[in-house]
């Protein structure tokens, strides 16, 4: 299970963060930047996959960002980090060419994309086609 | 510029309001307010953000979100203002409370917002609700009627909506409310709608307390396996997994033939092209499959069976190079591990992990090295030579986290053959890391295996002492007197115990008489303090006083707490005794530290001190006292004593054990007061003597191990009844008052402790994890025995000698099957390409 999906940059600074499980706000900040401490030390060599509490963070670094998974210490690692990279394609797909300053200026459509694809802490849907045409409708409210 | 756009945004804000509360026009001015209002608010937001990103210090951002944050609370606090201004303020506000600032006058306006304003809005204020809201917050409550409402609705996007808002506000005591709509939703005619319902349906079984309602959404459940669309099937798959994990695995096991069908379709390539990811056919859904499979089979063969087919069929159809396809590799090896699965899919599995091992992305050795433990102890072997190289490179790989997952595989397979550079290999990364946790940890897992398998006391002692100078807070008390006892036993052998006292008292009187006294760690301090006095006559240059004096200069150390004074003591009282001359300088700098000294214990005992050395007689009448082995632990001197005050109707005493059994049968409550409760059954019961309404009342427990009271019973058959005897039993009494006698030797001052059985089944340290390590961390105390080295730790330089590690581990391969040594020889894996 999903505890929380987090998108920083190298400097820390949050671009997304989505809680599937309570924290407190202080608890919350600290996690980021905790998360943040953790991550940012690792380089190539380094495995994708850090304990982290009593949980454990897939995360995996595209261009100066970091998305970060923290799920449970059963999880299956490769399985969440493909998810992170099936993610990351969708993303690049809807913002054509993603970058950094897309996430920042269209936060709230990140959220929806991330809400597609991830629901109460589960992978909830895969298909990359599925998901763009859902998008594409949501799109077309605004 | 920010300031400026706010202020403007404010200004026009201020002249839209005036112009809409005035009556004329309303509805135009309504329409050009809006569309007014959406292009600066565009502008503001996207100024805003700019401004947040290039914010110079924690300060200036700080600065900005907050005039910010005051800026929509001021607008949203204005009555009657329009929902998209409303949605506008919104995402402002999320925006701040995503950087970390709270802005919980948002939230009331996020639940309106969800509940009023077309569909778009009503978008953002679910998305606002589902960020702000927890399931703790009350505000949720009022959410529910508007998901409700849109559950009901005949609007797909509406219902959809509602039923995502389900897990993030829902929380037990709503579950009633919703759950039932949810259920219905499983049958829709849309698919979207069924796997939302799905995850709907998964939080609300995760939150609910009720065994019959997860039976009845169990049989639903079971009805979507079957759905033609396979996302709303791998929503059910999901929801299945959680259930089976949380609650009971068996309420499912029947549906194992239908997830194996399931599998079967996904890897024959039944699915449509647009569920494939690189290749792969929906790689998520058929990782869920096998974990849930192997939840559902795990211990019981005959289902294992039934699932070896699909798991080698599985393995084939994921030799494709790509990443997704190691994971799916990966989770059949953990399904692999958890099922009670045959040989030759263990030795399948083991061919799998030998590739992750062997390949050049450092996750896949991770992993690797994560599930070996558990195949190696499916197989109850020890691995190959190739493994072996393997796990020696993953040592000393730069990823810290490789490294402690190679640790706990050495710590799964350490044996009394290469227990010494096992620890030796722990004690390296301890000293090298911070982490007080894992310290913890690691320093247990070498106390462990030490205890276990080492039984070289020379080892014993240098390893010690490197422990305790690099982890000196963490190991106990408690430990350091298993070695002792350890030690002691060592001292005591034929042949070999006059080497060690030697070895040891001159380790420790060197590490007395270094320069570094001040550094010394405390336990350390304490260990050659009792060392010394047990052993110091070993040493040949090493006169009484000269000990003695030492042992004041100990004394004197700031690191001491009284814990380590009184070891010192006892060691100084132990010596006194031994032998017959004293130090003079010894009476003086005990009386200097008496002075000083606050603890009335150890003033106590060093007064003990000084009047033992003072005078000799007392020395001599103690030396010889009797050997106090044969303890009376029934007090039977007493028995005359406690029968007479029995007969003058005097309350025996209670053992905490029947106080419980009392009050198990009370129906007022728990009564602290003993001796009201005792009258109270003394007046119900319908015997007549007090004295039967005792043994009535008391569950007592016969315990045959006094037999010294049995024996004295004889003596008192005439003066008391029968009945007095049996309640005067209470053993418990007796049970606690041998632990409280003074054991012989008066040197030990903390608590000795029993030797545990070494039970330890490697069975219970199957696939390592960090969660596994801190529950043995709890559960194996720091209780274990140690160990005795011969090879010094520096002996093992930091190019790891291969060979002699290769060796030691080769030992064990001499218990694997011909059978199997062959298989390793013969299918020598290919080394693989991985573009992770």
């Amino acid at each position: 299970m999903i505890r929380f999906i987090l998108i920083q940059n190298r400097a820390g600074k949050t671009r997304l963060a989505k809680w599937y499980m309570n924290f407190d706000d202080d608890e919350k900040q600290k996690l980021i930047e905790e998360v943040h401490a953790v991550v940012t030390v690792r380089d190539a060599k380094h495995t994708n996959f850090v304990e982290f509490r009593n949980f454990k963070i897939v995360y995996r670094r595209y261009a100066g960002l970091y998305f970060c998974i923290c799920v449970d210490i059963s999880d299956n690692n490769l399985a969440y980090l493909e998810a992170i990279h099936n993610f990351v394609e969708v993303l690049n797909e809807y913002f054509h060419n993603v970058c950094e300053l897309d996430l920042v200026f269209n936060f709230y459509k990140v959220y929806s994309v991330v809400d597609e694809m991830f629901l109460a802490g589960e992978i909830r849907e895969t298909s990359q086609t599925k998901v763009l045409k859902q998008l594409l409708v949501y799109n077309s409210l605004e | 510029m920010v300031y400026e756009m706010t202020d403007f945004w404010g200004k026009s804000l201020g002249s839209f309001q005036s112009f809409l509360s005035s009556k004329t026009g309303l509805s135009r001015a309504e329409s050009v307010a809006s569309t007014l209002g959406s292009l600066s608010c565009q502008l503001h937001q996207e100024n805003f953000i700019k401004a947040v990103a290039s914010a110079e210090s924690k300060q200036e951002e700080e600065d900005l979100v907050k005039k910010e944050i005051n800026v929509v609370e001021n607008i949203l606090s204005k009555p009657g203002i329009s929902p998209k201004l409303v949605e506008q303020c919104l995402i402002q506000a999320l925006y701040c409370e995503m950087l970390g600032y709270p802005v919980t006058f948002a939230y009331v306006h996020a639940v309106k917002l969800a509940q009023q304003g077309n569909i778009q809005q009503k978008r953002i204020g679910y998305l606002a609700s589902s960020q702000f809201l927890s399931m703790e917050n009350e505000l949720g409550l009022l959410l529910i009627n508007t998901i409700q409402k849109d559950i009901r609705s005949t609007n797909v996007a509406n219902i959809c909506m509602g039923l995502q808002a389900v897990s993030y506000v829902v929380n037990t005591e709503m579950v009633p409310a919703v759950s039932f709509m949810v259920e219905e939703k499983l049958k829709h005619a849309h698919a979207a709608v069924r796997k939302y319902a799905v995850l709907a349906l998964q939080h609300c079984l995760l939150q609910a307390s009720n065994h019959h309602s997860i039976q009845s959404a169990l049989l639903r459940l079971e009805q979507v396996l079957s759905d033609s669309d396979i996302s709303v099937v791998a929503a059910a798959v999901t929801t299945l997994e959680t259930v089976v994990k949380t609650k009971n695995v068996t309420l499912c096991q029947h549906l194992i033939p239908s997830l194996i069908q399931i599998q079967q379709q996904i890897i024959q390539g039944r699915l449509s092209a647009k569920f494939e990811f690189h290749s792969v056919p929906f790689p998520w859904l058929q990782i869920k499959l096998l974990r849930l499979l192997g939840l559902l089979c795990a211990g019981d063969k005959i289902l294992s069976g039934s699932v070896g087919m699909i798991l080698k069929e599985t393995l084939q159809k994921a030799e494709v190079n790509q990443p997704v396809a190691y994971a799916i590799i990966l989770e059949c090896i953990v399904t692999i591990n958890a099922i009670e699965a045959p040989p030759e899919m263990v030795e399948l599995a083991l061919k799998c992990v030998s590739k992750f091992l062997k390949s050049s992305s450092t996750d896949l050795k991770y992993l690797g090295v994560k599930v070996l433990s558990g195949v190696l102890n499916k197989l109850q072997d020890s691995f190959s030579t190739e493994h072996q190289d393997i796990v020696m490179e993953c040592l000393q790989h730069p990823d810290e986290t490789l490294h402690l997952k190679t640790l706990n595989l050495l710590y799964v397979i350490c044996n009394p053959s290469n227990v010494h550079t096992v620890c030796a290999k722990m004690i390296d990364f301890l000293e090298k890391t911070h982490d007080t946790s894992l310290q913890r940890n690691l320093v247990s897992k070498v106390l462990q295996l030490a205890g276990k398998h080492s039984s070289d006391h020379k080892w014993i002692i240098v390893t010690l002492e490197r422990l305790l100078r690099t982890t000196d807070n963490i190991i106990s008390s408690e430990s350091i007197c298993e070695v002792m006892k350890r030690l002691k036993g060592g001292f005591s052998h034929k042949t070999e115990g006059r080497d060690l006292m030697l070895f040891a008292a001159s380790t420790y009187w060197n590490l007395c008489t270094s320069s570094a006294l001040s550094d010394m760690p405390e336990l350390l301090i304490q260990l050659s303090a009792w060392t010394l006095a047990e052993c110091w006559c070993e040493l040949k240059d090493v006169t009484t006083s000269k000990l003695q004096e030492k042992l004041c200069q100990l004394l004197q150390l700031p690191v001491c707490s009284d814990e380590t004074k009184l070891c010192i003591l006892s060691s100084l009282t132990n010596v006194t005794l031994k032998c017959s001359d004293i130090s003079k300088n010894v009476p003086s700098l005990l009386t200097a530290f008496l002075e000083k000294e606050n603890s009335p214990l150890i003033k106590q005992k060093t007064n003990e001190l000084l009047r033992l050395i003072c005078s000799p007689d007392i020395k001599t009448k103690l030396c010889k006292l009797p050997d106090v082995e044969n303890i009376d632990s029934t007090l039977s001197f007493l028995d005359e004593y406690v029968c007479e005050a029995l007969q003058r109707n005097e309350s025996p005493y209670l053992p905490w054990r029947s106080h419980i059994n009392q009050h198990t049968n009370l129906t007022d409550g728990v009564n602290r007061n003993v001796y009201s409760v005792f009258k109270f059954e003394c007046n119900q019961s319908s015997s007549s003597s007090p004295v039967d309404s005792y043994c009535g009342s008391y569950s007592v427990q016969s315990d045959p191990s006094f037999h010294s009271f049995q024996s004295s019973q004889d003596s008192y058959k005439h003066k008391t009844s029968t009945k007095t005897k049996k309640v005067w039993t209470l053993e418990g009494r007796k049970k606690e008052n041998s632990k409280k006698l003074p054991s012989s030797s008066s040197q030990e001052s903390f608590p000795v402790e029993e030797l545990p059985a070494e039970n330890l089944h490697s069975d219970a340290l199957l696939i390592s994890s960090s969660s596994k390590l801190e529950e043995d961390l709890e559960r194996e105390t720091l209780k274990q025995t140690l160990f005795a080295g011969v090879s010094t730790a520096q002996q093992i330089t930091e190019v790891v000698d291969k060979k002699c590690v290769v060796e030691e581990c080769s030992s064990n391969t001499s218990e694997l099957t011909p059978a199997l040594k062959d298989l390793h020889k013969d299918n020598r894996p290919e080394h693989l390409n991985s573009n992770v």
